[in-house]
């Protein structure tokens, strides 16, 4: 097992890798010359900026059509509810309107007396 | 590195008339430790050189992201080793793509590597590391050949010392039992 070790650690202490001539010496120079100029931001990194600029407002405005379109929703049943009554009280539903809508409704007789009955709609 | 003084230097990378400079003395700095660390996980000269590159672009280009809680040495191998795992990951997608082993592959660009004098006991060597999992592979690669401390390790992997040890040795163990009769 000892020499094992020992082979183990001379083996991993060999380092088979190379590297082209004046590699190291000339690494720092190459390097440098790969930099971009500060000011010159590369298109990817701008969208990235105008990403984060942009992001909490996206987030506000998601925000706001989660919460106001089910709001909206609701009101605007809201308000036909109101527009219907409002059309009943006011006596606005002509006899023909309300032979077309039973008719529609495809309802027998039975079935429409017992639809008004449960609903306890006094007429 | 004698003359590197880490306070001295992060005060001229922040203003822009030293910026380039400062930023040339930790090029030349660390650019020969950080190259043999990148390319004991990537093994390719090609490669490791382009991660290089890559990775002080970054730095460059991230400078104002810099902050002075951690080492420099620390951020940069950070971005290296991310930048490491992120081009292991795409070989990966591709060697799945055709079927192959991941480390067959790593180890096939070995065999036509011009700038790799191994015998084949150090193939068998580099073949019982590319059989590690990656983290493994980095701290084995981080402690063995660059004789990092631990503590410095934790803070780059964002792992603790305990388990960085563990891996350590599970790594030793795992090379031992690939190599078997090799050794």
């Amino acid at each position: 097992m000892k020499k094992e070790d020992e082979k183990l650690k001379r083996l991993l202490s060999e380092n088979p890798f190379g590297v082209p001539e004046n590699y190291f010496e000339e690494l720092t120079g190459k390097v440098m010359e790969s930099l971009p100029e500060k000011g010159s931001v590369p298109a990817h990194s701008r969208r990235q900026v105008l990403w984060t600029v942009m992001r909490p407002w996206v987030y506000v405005a998601a925000l706001m059509v989660a919460v106001l379109l089910p709001l909206r929703y609701w009101t605007g049943q809201t308000a036909d509810k109101f527009a219907f009554s409002e059309t009943v009280e006011s006596g606005l539903l002509t006899d023909e309107y309300i032979k077309t809508v039973i008719d529609d409704s495809m309802m027998d007789d039975y079935t429409l007396y017992q639809y008004l009955t449960d609903a306890e709609i006094d007429y | 590195m004698d003359t590197f003084d880490e306070k001295e230097i992060i005060g001229r990378l922040r203003k822009p008339e030293t910026q380039k400079k400062a930023f040339e003395q930790l090029v030349a700095a660390y650019g020969r430790q950080l190259y043999w660390q990148i390319r004991r996980m990537v093994l390719s000269h090609e490669d490791a050189n382009d991660l290089l590159q890559n990775t002080f672009i970054k730095a460059w280009t991230n400078l104002d992201t810099f902050r002075q809680e951690a080492r420099l040495s620390t951020w940069l191998y950070r971005i290296a080793l991310n930048e490491c795992l992120t081009f292991l990951h795409k070989q990966q997608a591709v060697t799945t793509v055709s079927m192959d082993e991941p480390e067959v592959s790593l180890a096939d660009k070995l065999e036509g590597d011009s700038y790799f004098s191994g015998d084949e006991i150090q193939k068998s060597l580099q073949k019982a590391l590319l059989s590690l999992p990656e983290k493994q592979r980095l701290v084995f690669n981080l402690k063995y050949f660059q004789e990092m401390k631990y503590e410095q390790m934790s803070e780059i992997l964002g792992t603790s010392v305990g388990a960085l040890k563990a891996s350590y040795h599970h790594a030793v163990k795992k090379i031992e039992r690939f190599l078997g009769d090799s050794l």
